[in-house]
């Protein structure tokens, strides 16, 4: 087991202020303070090699997590254990094994090459010359970012730098990797370079990732095993595709007509999703969908009939919306 | 690369770390990358000196128009003056840490800390090397213009004793190093302020007033003045300043030495005080 969560939880005080002049007056005298609960009572472990996924809305308390993990936070109650450690002990040798990956901040010089940064590193983190020369080629080589590393950081893009990002993280080549919405606001093709390079990392080097994304492609492309949190409270944690089978109330019926039908016919069959000639799409309950699809086969033009799972985002949203307590 | 090729951890990251050669020649390096990262802000550290060489400028037109109306009471002459803020320009330069603004706004306010956390090197030896280059930049700008200004100004009196040297240097070491512990200590003050603008205002005033950077402080007002000799600002500034102008037996430079030290374990025990508590209420905001 690399990561164990026990019954962890974390507060923050939070001044709230009234409206207008009168409650900056009144704020001088009294301040009303209120006790959140960023993260609370949550328990998981991971083990050597997973790759999971970590998701929910924002201020779910994915970020406090992760940061508890990696020992930036001191925690309220609980206990945290990664690779044997206390995180927020911060010991030398465990700081040597793990990296946490924000999307938003970076540690790279702006005005000198990344290069630099990565010198850096390799000196608080004790690299001998031949691990960093191989450890930098490597991943030099998957980021594809040979011509860059020499230019000065204000001069690279938001994905240029993101990579360096990943590089100057990685250059110790840690045990445990944290990743913070390490696609945030990349476009399109960049995130699935991402995606490729942080799934090709794990598998090499079998490392243990914990991810969030606001983005569910992040999640489905990479992590077999998703956890769910939502008001600091873990509501699922299990494999992607059992919390579709579990969560997922309905599936969706994709059919290419040879004719036109009109809707309200169909509307028969299940929720008309969207119709545009030839295609239509219908929801229909879960465990009806194959008398579903064989009604539609038998008494319709179908020319081609997909019986399809409905998207993740969206039964992740149902979670989010329809089950307050734990699932 | 494959899981059979990768290095073990063990073998990658070197374990002579206590072997004393590898830990200043790693440390070297750690301070020849902040040395290039200072270098590519060379303007900065220019204006910056030129902000201290004109109050040092202001400062000592002003004891020329008190010393020409004998205001003085006999306690110091122009040529002590002019030395004085002449050594300052250097002093000021070279010794007078800037680091408390960048610990408060940047790294506790705006979450910066973090990205230090996660390294396996502390926060403190981080900001020592960042510093550092910085200082003697600018301090390296000071002692030009100070040769360049002593070939017109005949005024500038400076020790004489080469035996003294030595020490000399050891204390001007040990203001440094004391500065560096008391500006970050006023930095991580950031932990449980709110607008620290204020706090930095406060301390700017003070640290003028008793590091001898307005007035020498064996001039204050007798009623403070055992109180300025004795407070640790004015070891990072004044005494330095004063051991150069050769105004000190040797008895008393080892008694700055000493007191140097005294405060500078004073105040790194508060410093470690304030840290570890500061860590505790930190949020990592906006990280």
């Amino acid at each position: 087991m690399v990561i164990q969560v026990s019954h962890l939880s974390k507060r923050y005080q939070v001044h709230k202020k009234d409206p207008g002049f009168m409650g900056s007056v009144r704020s001088l005298f009294s301040k009303n303070t209120e006790t959140v609960a960023a993260v609370d009572d949550i328990s998981f472990t991971i083990n050597e090699g997973e790759l999971v996924g970590f998701i929910g809305p924002n201020g779910a308390g994915k970020t406090t997590t992760l940061k508890c993990l990696s020992g930036l936070l001191f925690p309220d109650s609980g206990k945290v254990s990664v690779l044997g450690y206390t995180p927020f002990e911060r010991k030398e040798p465990y700081l040597s094994r793990i990296a946490l990956v924000m999307g938003q901040k970076n540690q790279l010089w702006w005005d000198l090459p990344a290069q630099e940064t990565f010198l850096l590193n390799k000196e608080i983190y004790g690299i001998r010359d031949d691990a960093y020369a191989k450890n930098l080629g490597e991943l030099v080589e998957l980021l594809e970012v040979e011509d860059m590393i020499r230019v000065p950081v204000r001069k690279l893009s938001l994905g240029e730098r993101m990579k360096m990002e990943l590089i100057a993280a990685l250059i110790h080549a840690p045990e445990v990797l944290f990743l913070d919405e390490p696609t945030i606001g990349l476009d399109v093709v960049m995130q699935k370079k991402m995606r490729d390079f942080v799934a090709s990392y794990n598998r090499l080097h079998h490392s243990t990732i914990l991810l969030t994304s606001h983005y569910m492609e992040d999640v489905r492309q990479l992590a077999s095993r998703v956890i769910i949190i939502d008001h600091g409270k873990i509501m699922y944690d299990g494999k992607l595709d059992h919390l579709v089978k579990r969560y997922a109330k309905h599936k969706l019926l994709s059919v290419v007509l040879d004719s036109y039908v009109p809707p309200d016919k169909l509307q028969a069959i299940g929720e008309l999703v969207s119709y545009e000639f030839p295609k239509a799409v219908i929801k229909v309950e879960r465990n009806a969908s194959n008398v579903a699809a064989a009604e539609l086969l038998q008494n319709f033009p179908v020319d081609d009939l997909n019986i399809e799972e409905p998207d993740i985002e969206d039964v992740i949203r149902d979670v989010f919306t329809n089950a307050p307590k734990k699932l | 690369m494959s899981v059979n090729n990768r290095l073990p951890i063990s073998s990658q990251r070197s374990r002579q770390w206590p072997k004393f050669h590898y830990s200043v020649k790693r440390l070297m390096t750690i301070f020849s990358l902040y040395a290039q990262h200072a270098l590519e802000y060379k303007v900065r550290s220019l204006v910056w000196f030129g902000v201290i060489l004109f109050d040092v400028f202001v400062y000592v037109l002003y004891w020329r128009g008190v010393l020409q109306n004998g205001q003085s009471g006999g306690l110091w002459t122009f040529s002590e003056a002019v030395s004085y803020y002449l050594l300052l320009l250097v002093a000021g330069n070279l010794l007078q840490i800037h680091i408390e603004e960048e610990v408060a706004f940047e790294d506790i306010q705006y979450g910066r800390l973090s990205q230090y956390l996660l390294r396996p090197f502390s926060y403190f030896r981080f900001k020592f090397f960042q510093e550092l280059p910085w200082r003697l930049i600018q301090g390296g700008f000071g002692i030009v213009a100070l040769i360049g200004i002593s070939l017109f100004v005949r005024h500038i009196v400076v020790v004489t004793d080469i035996y003294a040297v030595p020490l000399i240097a050891a204390i001007i070491v040990s203001a440094y190093v004391l500065c560096f512990i008391y500006k970050m200590i006023i930095g991580i003050m950031a932990f449980w302020t709110i607008d620290y603008t204020g706090l930095q205002n406060i301390q700017i005033i003070v640290y003028m007033l008793f590091s001898g950077m307005l007035i020498p402080l064996h001039l204050l007002p007798s009623d403070i003045r055992a109180f300025a000799l004795l407070q640790p600002i004015g070891y990072t500034l004044y005494y330095p300043v004063r051991a150069v102008q050769g105004v000190y037996t040797y008895g008393q430079l080892w008694q700055i030495l000493a007191m140097q030290w005294v405060w500078m374990i004073i105040l790194y025990a508060i410093y470690r005080l304030f840290w570890y508590r500061g860590l505790r209420v930190f949020t990592a905001v906006g990280q």
